[in-house]
């Protein structure tokens, strides 16, 4: 982690404690994805490097041939919650 | 291509232009083999699919990484491709089916070099394994249903 001290406008103060606590995120984490949006980096999480459209919610998955319902389910959740965690 | 099913799908291995680092939204300038592991449908936006990186630079001097799927040579044949290459799960991306990512659509074959529907069941395998050991990316994002269901715990209470 590298430490940068910044000064934000009065009026940004609050909002941004505010959304940040909404997402159950630190401000400083909160802070960095809006600046690695603002500045196009992928998000990096963890081990991986993941590329994912604004609009992807708006797509569903398709099943795939013989696919039960249980592999179905687990594949699902595991892109909504990678999905979910690259575009924040 | 409008109302059919298009010709790229989970398993094939396909001439993308991935996107880089420096331009993440943007398919690239350079041709890129990738292997393609789900499809998905937007109702009015056509068709999109996530795809992993493939690398068929020698990595002799390099152990694999965790997150690498090596193909040898000799398997490398079977999927088009002339050389050993590593899948690479760490780099995802989520490519809509369109000429700007997918270079030969168009064209007979539509890029497509190979195809294992084996190896896409891996790379996803392995790609869900890295996710659930990657606790950061969990503690904080993601339904709560989904975390707990996915990964076991919940997001951490700060």
């Amino acid at each position: 982690m590298g430490m940068i001290s910044v000064e934000l406008p009065e009026e940004l103060t609050e909002p941004v404690e505010r959304k940040a606590s909404e997402l159950n995120v630190d401000v400083a984490r909160f802070v960095a994805a809006i600046i690695r949006e603002k500045l196009k980096m992928p998000v990096a999480i963890g081990d991986l490097e993941v590329f994912v459209p604004a609009d992807i919610a708006e797509f569903e998955r398709e099943r795939a041939e013989g696919e039960s319902d249980e592999d179905f389910e687990a594949a699902e959740e595991m892109y909504g919650a990678l999905f979910t965690a690259a575009l924040r | 291509m409008e109302g059919d099913n298009p010709p790229i799908d989970r398993g094939d291995f396909v001439w993308t232009n991935f996107p880089t680092r420096e331009e993440p939204a943007a398919p690239s300038v350079d041709r890129h083999i990738a292997l393609c592991l789900r499809r998905f449908r937007s109702a009015d936006k056509g068709y999109a699919l996530v795809a992993v990186y493939t690398t068929s630079q020698s990595r002799r001097d390099r152990p694999k990484a965790q997150g690498e799927i090596e193909v040898t040579a000799e398997r490398a044949v079977e999927y088009g491709q002339r050389s050993a290459f590593r899948i690479d799960v760490r780099r995802v991306a989520v490519l809509p089916i369109s000429p700007d990512f997918f270079p030969d659509l168009e064209k007979p074959g539509h890029g497509i070099q190979g195809r294992s529907a084996h190896l896409a069941d891996a790379a996803e395998r392995l790609l869900r394994q890295i996710i659930a050991q990657t606790p950061e990316l969990v503690e904080f994002l993601g339904p709560e249903n989904v975390l707990r269901s996915v990964f076991g715990r919940g997001r951490r209470r700060t």
